[in-house]
């Protein structure tokens, strides 16, 4: 037997719960050692699969950088923190779990505003007679970068945000927000809209491995059995 | 030949030796055209390129965060540093050049190199006097340091472009919008598209908003509470706007074939006015544009400059450089695989806002990557 797969999970919350369902559901369940609050686990019946807890937004790039071999965490997640994702990392699997939508949100009172034509313009309008630019709030600064420079806009501000970015805009940071949503139900309480093409990514939670070591150990017996696990329903 | 070189960059192999003796061949037809040396920071505070150039800066240069002084970045070019320079100068006119490394995030599969040996050199005049003079001049010069390489120079001029869309029989909030895009092909065409079948628009309700033509304040007050930087006034002004210009001065078929025309004119410099020319009429400010040429092409002949040889595209440099607006020009090597040896233009609009001069402020500068020419 070669040495220790090492997977990345995310640490807490919904998430979290989530993952230990779908192992569950592979005979792959997932015991606590140690303390309550310590951040150990393991696999009851698998001695050859390490489980790793760590924040969701730092898998990915602790599976880039190899020191975990494999990771599950949002895609949303993945693409945001790892820009050379296609080149670094291989998606083994998307899990019908963690379903949200990275989405452009503004004021619904803004009825003449339904495209990313319409926030351009009016973006456009601001900067003229204000000289400064329209302010985004979001956690996702690349992805939301990237698909404004595919897209063209230009006379926009990035503004960063960690949490509660619904409330950006009511607290005078930013003017639009780009989020993550899974009912809409947060952005229609607090009186925001998306934008008809403002759909920036599609996120599901993902299984995923760093490149360098699938090809490297793709003769491992331990990972070709888990992968064959994990990778199908 | 020695060389310390980064983990995962590019290789950029430098002979010290020969570099020493471009720099001081460059630096000495710089001081026989009376150009100064001026030195500026590589260290640059974010916010006010960030405000000139958007977002996309932090996709292409080197950001870097700084709890005391905010954020800063690596000069990614020498242009805005010289032009600051310039402005707190108070001098009515200079020509300045700068040697030094300049840096720019590269993709993988670029062949240019994240680090940079560039000199750069600018023009300024507040009076903007004699502009096609400067421009002609800026050119010869590179053309002087690049003299014993074989080079393909292609060269346009974004105020033809312009000023066929000031000519357009439409209103002044579509030319606007135009104007504003004409650096962003795929949304140009869209919205000529748009202006010029204004019933299209409403089918697709695309672009310019859906909006219902009665009721814009019952539907504001139906949607919530009013917050943000919008008012309930500024969308019933645009509203109003955008219904007026929809049914309203739409682009006419002819008017929208003219521009396209006029995009596509690739030739010869040599030929490009006699094309313009068949293309426009007689009409007066586009005529005025194509009058620029050719006294720019006039004295460029005068500089032994060959025009046959010498490329002219009237959108060149539209999709990369995005602060140029008037003439400007790209030196490539025959035969190599290498990005421009130098490129450069007039960027007037940029100077008259930063100065906040609208009246004629001119600058034209250009970069010459002189690690590439040891090279060669």
């Amino acid at each position: 037997m070669g040495s220790l797969v090492r997977i990345g999970i995310p640490s807490k919350g919904r998430l979290k719960s989530s993952v230990e369902k779908f192992f569950r559901t592979k005979s792959l369940d997932l015991i606590k050692n140690g303390l309550e609050r310590e951040y150990v686990l393991n696999f009851e019946n698998r001695t050859d699969i390490q489980p790793v807890l760590m924040n969701a937004s730092d898998i990915p790039l602790e599976v880039r950088k190899g020191n975990i071999d494999l990771g599950i965490t949002g895609k949303d997640l993945l693409y945001e923190k790892v820009s050379d994702w296609s080149k670094t990392v291989v998606e083994i699997r998307q899990l019908n779990f963690g379903l949200a939508n990275l989405v452009i949100a503004l004021p619904r009172f803004w009825v003449d505003v339904n495209t990313l034509d319409d926030l351009d313009d009016i973006a456009h309008f601001y900067r003229k007679k204000s000289s400064k630019r329209l302010k985004i709030a979001t956690k996702y600064q690349n992805l939301v970068r990237e698909f404004f420079v595919t897209r063209e806009l230009v006379d926009y501000q990035i503004v960063e945000s960690q949490g509660a970015t619904e409330g950006a805009i009511k607290n005078g940071l930013a003017d639009v927000i780009a989020d993550i949503t899974s009912t809409g139900e947060t952005l229609m309480q607090n009186n925001l809209k998306l934008l008809d093409d403002g759909l920036i990514l599609k996120s599901s939670a993902t299984i995923f491995a760093n490149k360098d070591y699938i090809e490297k150990n793709k003769n491992s017996e331990s990972l070709k059995d888990f992968l064959r696990l994990i990778g199908s329903d | 030949m020695f060389e310390l070189e980064s983990k995962g960059q590019k290789k950029n192999n430098i002979d010290l030796v020969r570099l020493d003796s471009e720099k001081k061949r460059i630096f000495k037809i710089f001081e026989k055209s009376k150009l100064i040396e001026v030195h500026v920071p590589s260290l640059l505070n974010a916010s006010e390129l960030l405000d000139l150039y958007g977002e996309d800066l932090r996709l292409r240069a080197y950001t870097t965060s700084d709890p005391v002084l905010g954020e800063q970045v690596l000069r990614p070019d020498f242009t805005l540093p010289i032009l600051m320079y310039f402005l707190g100068s108070g001098r009515k006119e200079a020509k300045y050049f700068c040697l030094g490394n300049i840096w720019r995030r590269q993709k993988v599969s670029s062949i240019i190199p994240s680090e940079q040996l560039q000199v750069g050199f600018e023009f300024f005049d507040k009076s903007g006097n004699e502009k096609v003079v400067r421009d002609v001049e800026a050119y010869l010069l590179v053309m002087k340091i690049l003299k014993k390489f074989k080079v393909r120079a292609v060269t346009g001029d974004l105020q033809i472009l312009t000023s066929a869309i000031n000519e357009l029989n439409t209103s002044e909030y579509k030319k606007n919008a135009l104007k504003r895009h004409i650096w962003r092909p795929k949304k140009f065409k869209r919205l000529i598209e748009l202006f010029s079948n204004s019933r299209m628009a409403f089918q697709k309700k695309s672009i310019l908003g859906d909006f219902d033509k009665f009721s814009v304040e019952k539907s504001i007050n139906k949607s919530g509470p009013i917050f943000g930087i919008r008012t309930k006034r500024d969308i019933v002004e645009r509203t109003d706007l955008l219904k007026k210009e929809l049914f309203e001065n739409p682009i006419k078929t002819v008017d929208k074939s003219f521009i396209e025309k006029v995009q596509s004119v690739h030739s010869s410099l040599g030929d490009a006015p006699k094309i313009l020319k068949s293309i426009s009429e007689g009409s007066k400010k586009f005529s005025l544009a194509i009058d620029n040429l050719e006294k720019r092409i006039e004295l460029l002949k005068a500089g032994n400059i060959n025009l046959k040889e010498t490329e002219f595209m009237v959108t060149y440099g539209m999709t990369t450089l995005e602060y140029y607006d008037g003439f400007v020009f790209s030196f490539q090597v025959k035969n190599k695989r290498l990005p421009p040896v130098a490129q450069g233009g007039r960027y007037d609009s940029l100077c008259q806002t930063l100065a906040k001069n609208k009246n004629g402020f001119g600058a034209i500068g250009s970069m010459i990557r002189i690690d590439f020419l040891q090279k060669i």
